[in-house]
């Protein structure tokens, strides 16, 4: 090939690369709005997630001063419940009393001529008087029905653990959208230029356990027993040498 | 002998739920920390025979607490029983190792926590503070 020939091969070359050029700037063209679309998304979405983070929030102190009251009543029943056992007591020994004062004064009756003793004893009031075991058997039910009020009141206080576990689920999510936003405010300031650092860590407002689980699950205790009783029987061995 | 525990968490409903569970079963006598670090001052001031202290918390967490309080001073030996969220074997090995006495994976029961003290005070004798 001669020099003439070379040239005309590169200008035609060069020709159809500008071409290739002008198409690909024409699309770059293109692509800005889209880009700058897909950017004003990303900072408007970026601007809504610490709304939505505070909002998270937000129900993390809602949840907290409702369990808080929940707690208040729980321990005003306590105190009420405590103070009708209290008084159940007293009434229940007044009963207990009573009800001796019946069997000697049964014994005493019972030493009365026929027909008085028939006169007193088949009297209602008699009854009324030295039958206590009616009104025993009620208080004794009611103290039970009372106690087993108490340990529900119990069981819902220790429920209500719940709202710990929660909030730790709740601040994991909220860490994440954060690191999210700032994730996207980081490839929206590298798109301006303005910035080129690496991606920055979120801070932790609130340590929290992210795999924090409110379950009756009793295994996870057992397996924590499991070492727990390894260490003391490691424990013992080391003290005896 | 009235033991004073001293419970450490920093969420309000947890230390109110664990001073409730341990009045429940008998020990009256509490005071409250809301992270390891005013727990440990409140132990410099107030004393205590009893720790009871949970992981995740700001300013000093629960581990750096026992760590510290292990690592010299009156209370080195006292009893600590470490109440957490946090259940896989890694995290109860770390605590061990920290030296707690005991570990309850929360949500836990009054009868838990009372097994789990009573196993404490088994082996830990309790210096008054």
């Amino acid at each position: 090939m001669n020099a003439q020939s070379e040239f005309e091969t590169l200008a035609m070359t060069i020709d159809t690369g500008k071409t290739g050029m002008r198409q690909l700037l024409t699309m770059l063209r293109a692509l800005m709005p889209v880009l700058d679309n897909i950017k004003n998304a990303v900072e408007n979405s970026s601007s809504k997630i610490p709304k939505a983070t505070e909002q998270l929030s937000t129900v993390t102190q809602a949840t907290e001063s409702a369990t808080m009251e929940i707690l208040n009543l729980l321990d005003d029943i306590s105190r009420r419940i405590d103070l009708v056992l209290s008084s159940m007591q007293s009434a229940g020994n007044d009963l207990a009393r009573k009800q001796e004062a019946a069997a000697v004064l049964s014994v005493l009756v019972s030493q009365f001529p026929p027909e008085q003793r028939r006169a007193l004893t088949e009297a209602p009031e008699w009854t009324v008087l030295t039958d206590l075991a009616p009104p025993a058997a009620a208080l004794t039910q009611s103290r039970t029905d009372l106690q087993e009020i108490s340990a529900v009141s119990m069981n819902i206080a220790m429920a209500l653990q719940v709202q710990d576990i929660t909030s730790q689920q709740i601040e994991s999510v909220r860490h994440q959208i954060e690191s999210v936003r700032m994730q996207l405010s980081h490839v929206v300031g590298q798109y301006e230029g303005k910035i080129d650092d690496d991606v920055p860590v979120v801070p932790i407002k609130r340590p929290f356990d992210e795999e924090a689980s409110y379950t009756k699950d009793e295994s996870r205790q057992a397996d924590a027993d499991d070492i727990i009783a390894q260490f003391a029987r490691q424990a013992v061995v080391a003290n005896n040498h | 002998m009235a033991i004073k525990f001293l419970v450490v968490d920093d969420s309000l409903t947890m230390r109110r739920i664990v001073t409730n569970a341990l009045k429940s079963i008998g020990y009256d006598t509490v005071i409250e920390a809301g992270d390891g670090k005013e727990a440990f001052t409140k132990l410099q001031a107030e004393g205590a025979d009893f720790l009871i202290s949970d992981w995740n918390m700001p300013e000093m967490n629960g581990l750096e607490l026992v760590k510290l309080v292990r690592s010299a001073g009156a209370h080195m030996e006292m009893p600590i029983l470490m109440v957490t969220t946090r259940g896989n074997k890694a995290d109860v090995l770390e605590a061990m190792q920290a030296r707690v006495n005991n570990y309850i994976i929360k949500p836990f029961t009054p009868q838990a926590l009372k097994e789990k003290i009573d196993q404490i005070l088994k082996v830990v004798p309790v210096e008054k503070a």
